[in-house]
């Protein structure tokens, strides 16, 4: 990753992600990396066998997801600190205490915070870890106060969903690894070890070099797809229908392209060796609308990169239609291609390697904790997966506009979609209208 | 003494008379019409184990097993009056549902079969009483308006709390599934296939959602019942005999070398009209996986055995489906289910509603001749163990 890191940046322990890979595939984490021994508090307090604080922020169906995550890699974790904008998910508790009984301690539920304060009362109570996983909207804002907290930081996906918001991030993550904070991306696919096997091998010259991708991500429809407005009760403001739906809105969600299509970008942006695309062109389109809302179903991006390859893009969710999650990447010796949780490698049109697995939700946290344990420095931001963002959010604006975009243009861009800070449901809030490819302006 | 719902013949695809909707609140005067549910003089009793809760039961699904115990109850009253309370043929009947998909049901007359275990002697001899059985397994034609619906839920199918007082057909309080985000059918066909990884929790909501619609109470079939349809009246490996030569002829198996499911009714039903029973999509049953169900029921002798999940996993399945070689489809062979079936799933809880790792477990209906209470209703379906708590 060192090669290809737009920042000036350079730490020693900046490895080449080949290295990464490599060095993580042969157990169950990357021990191989180089450690750094910091002197910062938070990482001499989490170091060694004792129990790991964690605190949740986000207590939604990804967020207990996450605890259960981190709880099943690491036997020593306990759950400190659980907050949320709504008191419902709070009723979760009694279920991860079932499945993990004697590893929850909110001392008596007196660590258990509802509201839009939550995240700092969690980043406060005294936990080592902070899970982000609230409606992205929220995450450079909480990401900042959890580092300037001195926390480790897991940043579920998307972290980013502007370009303002996405250097938000990289600061942060930036301050994190300069304080010995580790900082982990829910990004699985990249922790899924079959992945990771035939990327090293694609990266070892197996199939000579990378030429070009072509990926698809496509559901079958809509997460969390908001209903009819009828049912918005009058009491309830506009603010707390979005937060509910926050999947359908743009200014949420990052609109599907951020919120899903972002797991295919990133295996195609890992093929290619985590660059920025030079210029990106897209169409998409709003097929089967919500009423109300503004995120797009449909996606075809292609990415231009400063040598001349290619990448290509298909990115649907529309409800019965095909759905699939694959890759073809094309190298001079042969092909990649994945499909779903199958991977193969294939030269001169035969088989040559073959595997398959599942997703990396739990590995990942192995490696995080595993590095916090040992008082390594783990962050998976900056030189990967800030580029990932960036190439989604890339894409999304170049379908949205109908224009040619190219990366100086990108990174120059202000536009932010939504103000996170001092945000409650009494803040009003008008969905941007949907995107007309050569009305909508990128800004 | 009823009241009415003015749109309750819609709710009824059975078209057959103009049904009742009653308000639970009008039950104690309703009970004019001899009660179908009264245990008749002499009758065995069903092996029922663990037997089925009396307390702590959930009230918002009582009411609805109340509600539509009541439509089914009110449906038969009105069908015995059609009939100058005339005993009925016990036959095969195509039933019809809102959306305009059909499905045919076939009887199976009481009987008894012996059902062999894992090793010597821990065969049982079962009795059953008549039902009918779905002569083929549900298609997305049927589950798809289930599945998808556009009323606000929360993740375990119940209505959201801010849209209630919107609300006020009962159909809609039932618990339906969020609508994927995958299509569910892996790549395969639709249209006239058989439906699959929805878990046995939505099987049995299912069953719930077109009880409401038809006024015929719907249930999946005990793990007995499946495999006494599937017998046949065989006592062998399969239900055309032993012979390996005539599996094409009846079954959808095969190994690497068979893609996907297919349309039911493509190959020759069994001697009681039953299709793809072995092979095509797997199916579920009401059972608890027990390896042992002679030393479970302690007896040798069981009447309408069901085995009462008491954890989420493992619920017995049958009947192979259409990538097993064809030693792993025969009639006795029993799989459990497992919680890596839904080890993709990344929420918390896993979703209630789909089995993403396992693209090939469908459903076949039952309906019992005789209508069981409205309390035992709600146990066919309301395991109590539908969360996962082992994952």
């Amino acid at each position: 990753m060192s090669e290809q890191n737009t920042s000036n940046e350079k730490s020693p322990s900046q490895v080449t992600r080949r290295n990464f890979v490599k060095n993580a595939t042969l157990g169950t984490a990357a021990i191989g990396l180089t450690p750094l021994a910091f002197p910062s508090l938070a990482s001499a307090q989490a170091a060694g066998k004792k129990k790991l604080k964690v605190g949740v922020v986000g207590l939604g169906g990804r967020g207990a997801g996450a605890v259960r995550d981190i709880m099943s890699a690491d036997p020593d974790t306990i759950l400190w600190s659980v907050g949320d904008i709504f008191e419902a998910p709070m009723k979760k508790i009694a279920g991860i205490n079932k499945k993990f009984s004697g590893r929850i301690d909110t001392d008596g539920g007196k660590r258990e915070f509802v509201g839009f304060d939550a995240f700092q009362k969690v980043i406060d109570s005294g936990a080592d870890i902070i899970l982000l996983t609230t409606t992205p909207a929220f995450r450079p804002l909480h990401f900042a106060a959890a580092v300037a907290a001195g926390k480790h930081v897991f940043i579920e996906k998307p972290f980013a969903l502007d370009i303002p918001g996405l250097k938000s991030v990289v600061d942060s993550a930036k301050k994190a690894k300069s304080n010995g904070q580790s900082v982990l991306t829910g990004l699985v696919w990249r922790y899924s070890t079959h992945l990771m096997e035939m990327h090293k091998r694609i990266q070892g010259g197996e199939i000579g070099d990378v030429l070009s991708t072509s990926s698809m991500y496509c559901a079958g429809g809509r997460p969390n797809k908001m209903p009819n407005m009828k049912f918005k009760p009058p009491t309830m403001s506009d603010m707390e229908w979005a937060q509910r739906y926050w999947q359908n809105f743009l200014e949420l969600s990052g609109d599907g392209t951020l919120e899903y299509m972002i797991h295919g970008i990133d295996r195609m942006s890992w093929a290619m060796g985590d660059q920025m695309p030079i210029k990106c062109f897209a169409t998409g389109a709003n097929a089967v609308p919500v009423e109300g809302a503004n995120a797009w179903d449909t996606f075809s991006i292609r990415y231009e990169y400063a040598d001349g390859r290619t990448s290509d893009f298909l990115g649907r969710q529309v409800p019965r239609t095909f759905a699939g999650g694959s890759d073809i990447i094309a190298g001079t010796k042969g092909r990649a291609v994945t499909d779903g949780i199958n991977v193969s490698i294939i030269k001169d049109g035969k088989t040559t390697w073959q595997s398959k697995g599942s997703l990396g939700y739990v590995n990942e946290h192995k490696i995080f904790t595993e590095h916090i344990r040992s008082g390594k420095v783990y962050n998976d931001v900056i030189g990967q997966f800030e580029h990932t963002h960036a190439i989604t959010i890339m894409g999304r604006e170049a379908a949205y506009t109908g224009q040619l975009i190219t990366d100086k243009q990108l990174m120059a861009s202000t536009d932010q979609l939504i103000d996170t800070n001092g945000l409650d449901f009494k803040t009003p809030f008008t969905a941007r209208p949907p995107a007309e490819p050569g009305k909508t302006q990128f800004s | 003494m009823f009241k009415l719902s003015s749109n309750s013949k819609r709710f009824l695809g059975c078209g057959f008379v103009p049904v009742i909707a009653i308000s639970v609140l009008t039950l104690s005067n309703a009970n004019a019409e001899p009660a179908a549910d009264a245990p008749a003089k002499g009758e065995v009793k069903s092996d029922i184990k663990p037997p089925l809760a009396k307390e702590e039961l959930e009230e918002e699904q009582l009411r609805l097993a109340t509600v539509i115990h009541k439509r089914i109850t009110d449906y038969q009253a009105i069908k015995n009056k059609t009939h100058d309370n005339q005993p009925q043929p016990f036959a095969a009947y195509q039933e019809k549902l809102i959306s305009g998909a059909q499905f045919e049901m076939l009887p199976v007359k009481a009987g008894s079969f012996t059902w062999k275990g894992n090793k010597e002697g821990d065969s049982l001899e079962v009795t059953l009483s008549p039902f009918w059985m779905g002569k083929a397994e549900v298609t997305w034609d049927e589950y798809d308006p289930f599945m998808n619906n556009e009323i606000p839920r929360q993740k375990d199918g119940s209505v959201v709390d801010f849209a209630r007082a919107q609300i006020t057909n009962d159909i809609d309080f039932l618990a339906r599934p969020t609508p994927p985000y995958h299509p569910m059918t892996f790549g395969m066909p639709r249209e006239g296939h058989p439906a699959i990884s929805m878990t046995q929790h939505a099987a049995n909501k299912y069953c719930q959602w077109i009880s409401y619609q038809t006024g015929h109470f719907y249930r999946l079939p005990t793990e007995a019942e499946w495999e006494y349809a599937c017998r046949a009246g065989s006592k062998t490996k399969y239900t055309w005999g032993d012979n390996p030569e005539e599996a094409e002829q009846y079954a959808w198996f095969g190994g690497d070398a068979a893609s996907q499911y297919h349309a039911p009714g493509k190959k020759k039903p069994n001697a009681w009209g039953f299709v793809d029973m072995h092979g095509n999509a797997q199916e579920w049953t009401l059972d608890q996986y027990v390896p042992d169900r002679r030393a479970y029921f302690g007896k040798d002798k069981v009447h309408n055995p069901w085995i009462k999940a008491t954890k989420s996993y493992p619920h017995v399945t049958k009947g192979g489906y259409w990538k097993q070689p064809l030693e792993e489809i025969t009639a006795d062979k029993r799989i459990p289910s497992e919680p890596e079936w839904k080890i993709l799933d990344p929420q918390e809880p896993r979703s209630l509603w789909y089995f993403t790792s396992v693209q090939w477990i469908g459903m076949r209906l039952v309906r019992p001749e005789k209508i069981p209470t409205a309390e035992e209703m709600y146990h066919y379906w309301n395991s109590g163990v539908a969360t996962d708590a082992e994952l």
